[in-house]
């Protein structure tokens, strides 16, 4: 079995937001919606303050209680792990975005440019009425890593076919890779790390574990 | 910036509260009018304006939903989305409901209409159970996941519905005794599961944040919504003049509390989950602390 999933090394990130400005740039989201984004946090009282940079998204979870609670079947789970939406299907209620516990899901009810009501010419190259008024969220570029099979490439080896904020972390903090495989760099991380998955217990199985600390 | 602290969702807004509001007022009356009418008592004054209400806030929801043309596909997911059998349930409810106020409009009046209102009255039950599922299904909002929430939607949908059963007792010729008397206790339910769902919103994990909007407003509505109407009831009960006036006054007191309440849990203690971390990263010669949980006292640490 493949198990894509995405780990973050908390040691290294700096939030330069590279990976947000990449996963914009890529995915073409309108303002306001951030698939990929860092939070900048503090820890601590003066003068013990320490910050720290958390990049968050869709955490493509085994348990999707955003895929349990969908009306209408158009969020679906693929099986290597990768939690889909589709647009077509979906009608914009809202209902998955709430049930998501990493407030990772957008929706857009109407089409909104950089510039307000004016396209700029990229952005009407770029725009996808099939995104608007539907539940959108980060896809872990699956268009890209469903070219691996056919290209005998490896998501989180080859660049061509692992997601964009991965490929653009200028720390290395961000890796790409399926969890099943134990040649993995991720499979790597994960057993010689001291790691942890946000919000855990609420029975998600996140497929996006945090780096914090050597084994 | 990026936000961490728990924001306040916009995807449902009064919209979707009105849905919550018309659908368990228009159940708790359904169930209401099926249990306390007496036989001959007209029963389709009630139905008919059960059907409105639910129908009225189903019809608010689909005026939230981004594509409403593509509405129907909210049936596809019986087996595991509490909203798509809440739709199959709203379904059957609609067309037993039609068919009792056009067969049966008074209680007794046609052989079999008592089990035709009985069935509404049963799937009114499961529509305000599916309701209350629907909340506790959502998983990132802390305030409605809350398991205490579910008895309290059930019983201020009751509430409500007696509550508008005193109100239509002067147009439908219904007695007041009866339904004031189950009113009465029914607020004291609601008052108390009202207090239980405050207690363990506060250890539950719940932000902060939403905890203080349930608590600005407990006073006024414990006050307000519940002790006023008890004493109400209470007066319609006693042998004085206007108990008709005084149910109907319980029972619009006892009405909008309840939906306050849904609204208030609905939009504006609708907090989402936040984001916290167990530990901190360590870095150079640092040593791991507990990590941040913004949006909660000294950052959760």
């Amino acid at each position: 079995m493949t198990r894509y999933v995405m780990v973050a090394d908390l040691r290294r990130c700096v939030g330069c937001q590279t990976c947000t400005a990449a996963c914009k740039g890529a995915n073409a989201t309108p303002p306001g919606v951030q698939w990929r984004q860092v939070l900048d946090m503090e820890v601590g009282t003066f003068p013990d303050v320490r910050r720290v940079f958390v990049p968050v998204g869709c955490m493509h979870c085994g348990e999707p209680p955003c895929m349990e609670v969908c009306p209408t079947t158009a969020t679906g789970q693929r099986d290597d792990g990768l939690v889909t939406i589709d647009y077509d299907l979906c009608i914009g209620c809202g209902y998955c975005a709430v049930a998501c516990p990493y407030q990772a899901r957008h929706i857009s009810h109407r089409a909104a440019f950089a510039y307000g009501d004016q396209a700029m010419a990229p952005e009407v190259a770029r725009f996808d009425e099939a995104r608007v008024a539907v539940a959108t969220k980060c896809t872990f570029c699956v268009d890209r890593v469903d070219k691996a099979k056919e290209n005998g490439l490896v998501p989180g080896v080859d660049q061509e076919v692992t997601p964009v904020c991965v490929n653009s972390c200028i720390a290395g903090a961000l890796h790409f890779g399926d969890r099943d495989d134990p040649d993995s760099a991720v499979s790597s991380l994960l057993a010689e790390n001291a790691t942890f998955r946000m919000h855990e217990d609420l029975g998600t199985d996140p497929g996006f574990h945090y780096v914090w600390d050597s084994e | 910036m990026s936000r961490n602290a728990p924001w306040r969702q916009t995807n449902w807004d009064w919209r979707a509260a009105a849905n919550f509001m018309g659908g368990g007022a228009g159940a708790g009356l359904l169930i209401a009018a099926a249990i306390v009418s007496a036989p001959g008592d007209p029963f389709w004054p009630h139905a008919a304006l059960a059907l409105l209400l639910i129908g009225g806030g189903l019809a608010s929801a689909w005026f939230e939903i981004g594509r409403p043309l593509r509405a129907m596909n909210v049936f596809l997911h019986p087996r595991t989305s509490w909203m798509t059998r809440e739709s199959y349930v709203a379904v059957a409810l609609f067309a037993v409901g039609l068919v009792t106020v056009l067969v049966a409009p008074r209680s007794g009046a046609v052989p079999g209409g008592g089990a035709l209102i009985w069935a509404c009255a049963v799937l009114a039950a499961v529509y305000l159970f599916t309701q209350t599922r629907i909340l506790a299904a959502a998983r990132g909002i802390p305030a409605w996941r809350e398991p205490a929430l579910q008895p309290l939607m059930v019983v201020t949908g009751l509430t409500e519905g007696v509550g508008l059963m005193l109100v239509l007792a002067p147009v439908a010729a219904g007695a007041v005794a009866g339904p004031a008397a189950v009113l009465l206790c029914l607020c004291l339910l609601r008052g108390l599961a009202w207090l239980v769902y405050l207690r363990r919103i506060e250890s539950a994990g719940v932000p902060p944040a939403a905890c203080a909007v349930l608590r600005r407003a407990s006073t006024g509505l414990i006050v307000v919504g519940h002790v006023l109407p008890i004493l109400l009831s209470f007066l319609a009960l006693q042998p004085w003049p206007w108990p008709t006036g005084l149910g109907v006054l319980a029972g619009v007191v006892a009405l909008a509390a309840g939906w306050l309440l849904k609204y208030l849990v609905v939009t504006r203690a609708a907090y989402n989950q936040g984001f916290a971390l167990p530990w901190t990263p360590v870095r150079g010669a640092g040593d791991a602390v507990a990590g941040p949980r913004p949006g909660w006292p000294n950052g959760g640490t």
